[in-house]
């Protein structure tokens, strides 16, 4: 093993998506080239995978009704509209987090080379530049700058997710894209005429899953659910807000 | 009660699955884990104030749940149970070792129930629930240092528990 050998702690910070996106671009093509990297981080996505989806039937199991009667000495009302965001925001990631069974994470390992289905034709869909970051390339950096959540084809490869101002003033979107074997999720926020990525894990299907947990899509990793959570001002855009960003090609405080 | 309040009310029923999982990881058996999350959702309802709202709800809550666990690990009831359930399962199928794992949540309990307590809590938050780092570390008041050696020393004796030899495989 070499000097420049990720270590240990940098490996299962991998595994666990807690890397930066150009550090995880950086070991992802590391792990590509090496047997023994390569061992090792499949070893421990597994591991996760198992302990997860061993809990995963447990997580579609009704609750006993004592616990519900613990939380709900009293029945619900409507809610308050200053919460109504992210009520929406809990939901938007739900059906994505919820899913844990049908997409466990294995994040990186085909970052930096493409999301299959892309490879042929679009080429990678990251890139990492000479400054060490990530942008979007190809068909991801064309669906970030076109297309709108509120009107996408749900069938698109590359779908839009959530569109946000973070705290750098910049237009952030998250986004999805799909292939076969394995999908791609992420935040891109726009900076110059580049797409930044600033966190992106891969998904994989869980072809061993039963029916009630095979979603549509792949799943929205939590690590970028938490890193949404902690980049965001504000409330996410709406559908005339995300127009009006687009109209603006994207350029966040500065369309003001 | 307010509409706020109502809104905390169902935020924590959406949250009680992961709580349910983090306290089966915790406590080995059933039981013990509904008390305790029935025991965690009582004491946040009744400090719900503490909680400072645009702060993390599932955050406070796991902190509450893993206090409240650390309080009654000293209760010889609790450790009694979960022993015994502990030794009537088989700790990890031996078919587990080579093709890809497909334990039940008892035998993922099991093999838990054999790492340290500080082990068991950084793994179920990390690697099952899939916190982050700094979230994990926050519910634990642990720097993520501690954290993420208690990870690679729960990682080394979970693979070999589950998958036998995977440790080895380390670079």
């Amino acid at each position: 093993m070499s000097q420049s050998d990720p270590d240990r702690t940098t490996l299962d910070a991998f595994v666990d998506g807690e890397l930066p996106a150009s550090e995880m671009t950086r070991i992802a093509a590391l792990v590509a080239q090496r047997a023994d990297l390569r061992d090792y981080v499949e070893g421990q996505e597994r591991l996760r995978r198992t302990l997860r989806d061993s809990f995963a039937p447990l997580m579609n199991e009704a609750l006993p009704e004592r616990l519900q009667q613990s939380v709900q000495a009293s029945a619900l009302r409507s809610r308050a509209p200053g919460w109504a965001w992210r009520d929406g925001f809990r939901e938007f990631f739900t059906w994505r987090t919820l899913g844990p069974a049908a997409a466990a994470l294995a994040v990186g390992l085909f970052v930096g080379v493409a999301v299959d289905r892309f490879a042929a034709t679009e080429g990678a869909l990251l890139q990492s530049t000479a400054s060490g970051q990530t942008v979007a390339r190809g068909e991801l950096s064309r669906a970030l700058d076109e297309q709108l959540a509120s009107t996408q084809n749900p069938a698109e490869a590359v779908r839009v997710g959530l569109s946000f101002r973070d705290k750098n003033g910049r237009d952030c979107r998250t986004f999805t894209a799909e292939g076969t074997k394995n999908s791609l999720n992420g935040i891109a926020c726009h900076s110059e005429s580049d797409w930044v990525v600033t966190a992106f894990a891969t998904t994989v299907p869980n072809t061993n899953a039963r029916a009630p947990y095979q979603m549509a899509g792949a799943g929205m990793p939590d690590v970028i659910r938490d890193a949404v959570n902690d980049m965001i001002v504000g409330e996410p855009f709406d559908a005339s807000a995300e127009r009006a960003a687009r109209a603006s090609h994207w350029a966040g405080v500065k369309s003001r | 009660m307010d509409a706020s309040e109502d809104t905390i009310r169902s935020d924590i029923v959406a949250l009680l699955p992961r709580l349910r999982r983090f306290a089966l990881a915790l406590t080995g058996n059933r039981a013990d884990a509904e008390d305790l999350v029935q025991d965690t959702v009582e004491r946040a309802l009744r400090h719900l104030r503490q909680w400072q709202p645009g702060t993390r709800l599932d955050s406070w809550m796991f902190r509450i749940a893993q206090n409240l666990f650390i309080d009654e690990r000293r209760s010889a009831r609790r450790k009694r149970t979960a022993l015994a359930e502990v030794a009537q399962s088989a700790t990890v199928r031996d078919g587990a070792r080579d093709a890809e794992a497909r334990l039940t949540w008892s035998e993922t309990c099991s093999a838990l129930l054999t790492l340290p307590e500080e082990q068991r809590s950084a793994i179920a938050l990390v690697l099952i629930d899939g916190m982050s780092y700094r979230d994990a570390a926050d519910v634990l008041g642990v720097p993520i240092g501690t954290l993420t050696s208690r990870l690679a020393r729960g990682r080394d004796g979970l693979a070999s528990k589950i998958f036998g030899t995977m440790q080895d495989k380390r670079p």
